[in-house]
């Protein structure tokens, strides 16, 4: 794939990844047929920040780990109230990172 | 999420329902009042684990019929608390990966439509006796 358009989608989405797995997402997408940019461009990633704020609102009732996908660990925060508050807590740390590592699996599955 | 980060979460969160329930078991919560679920002292709001420690210290008795009534999610609260101890050593013990792709299947079928709506028409349900229970 052209380097250019690689390095647009660098710049518009490399804080949806975790960073130290940028050069990797670089060097997969350069080696990427053209052919398919645009159904790369066009997936739905989750913004890590949305994420955290649903974690902070939401995180008692599981709607961080909704948004990502967790569906097996939203129900277990659902059914527990958070874990008491607990679990609700630990994952507003833990959060931003568990949705880059959601969207590099996503992104992982497509190149 | 990465094995390993799997692997300490799952038995973190083990851990601590354990400690939680032995807590309240032997020490009858140190002799301190229970605050009650946050979601409903902090936001006025019960949540679908309102009763749910009750329910599963019920269970622990013996008593199902009492610990359906108050929380059903107590039966897979504790379900959970009995298969993860038991899919962690099996997978250290040498079934390598077997957790991780249990964790997967559940999710998996979680994915399934029917299957979500049916989890969620049944927390809600939950939910609204809840409402109804505490207001």
């Amino acid at each position: 794939m052209d380097a250019q358009k690689v390095d647009m989608f660098i710049a518009t989405k490399g804080e949806y990844f975790p960073q130290d797995r940028l050069m990797m997402i670089r060097e997969k997408l350069l080696d990427v047929d053209e052919s398919r940019w645009f159904s790369i461009m066009s997936v739905q990633f989750k913004n890590p920040n949305t994420a955290l704020i649903l974690s902070i609102v939401l995180g008692g009732y599981g709607g961080d780990r909704f948004y990502i996908g967790d569906t097996g660990i939203a129900i277990g925060k659902l059914i527990t109230c958070g874990g008491l508050g607990i679990w609700a807590i630990v994952d507003w740390f833990l959060i931003s990172d568990a949705t880059r590592q959601k969207n590099y699996e996503k992104l992982a599955l497509m190149l | 999420m990465r094995r390993g980060g799997l692997y300490l979460y799952a038995g973190l969160l083990c851990a601590c329902g354990y400690g939680w329930l032995l807590w309240h078991l032997f020490a009858e919560g140190g002799g301190m009042a229970w605050w009650g679920c946050p979601s409903r002292r902090l936001f006025r709001l019960p949540c679908p684990g309102c009763g749910a420690t009750r329910a599963c210290l019920k269970l622990l008795h013996g008593e199902f019929g009492e610990a359906f009534r108050l929380n059903p999610n107590a039966y897979i609260i504790m379900a959970a608390l009995v298969a993860v101890p038991v899919l962690l050593a099996l997978d250290y013990g040498g079934r390598h990966g077997l957790f991780r792709r249990v964790c997967e299947g559940v999710e998996r079928l979680l994915g399934r439509r029917w299957v979500l709506a049916a989890v969620v028409l049944a927390e809600g349900g939950i939910w609204v006796r809840n409402f109804c229970l505490y207001f």
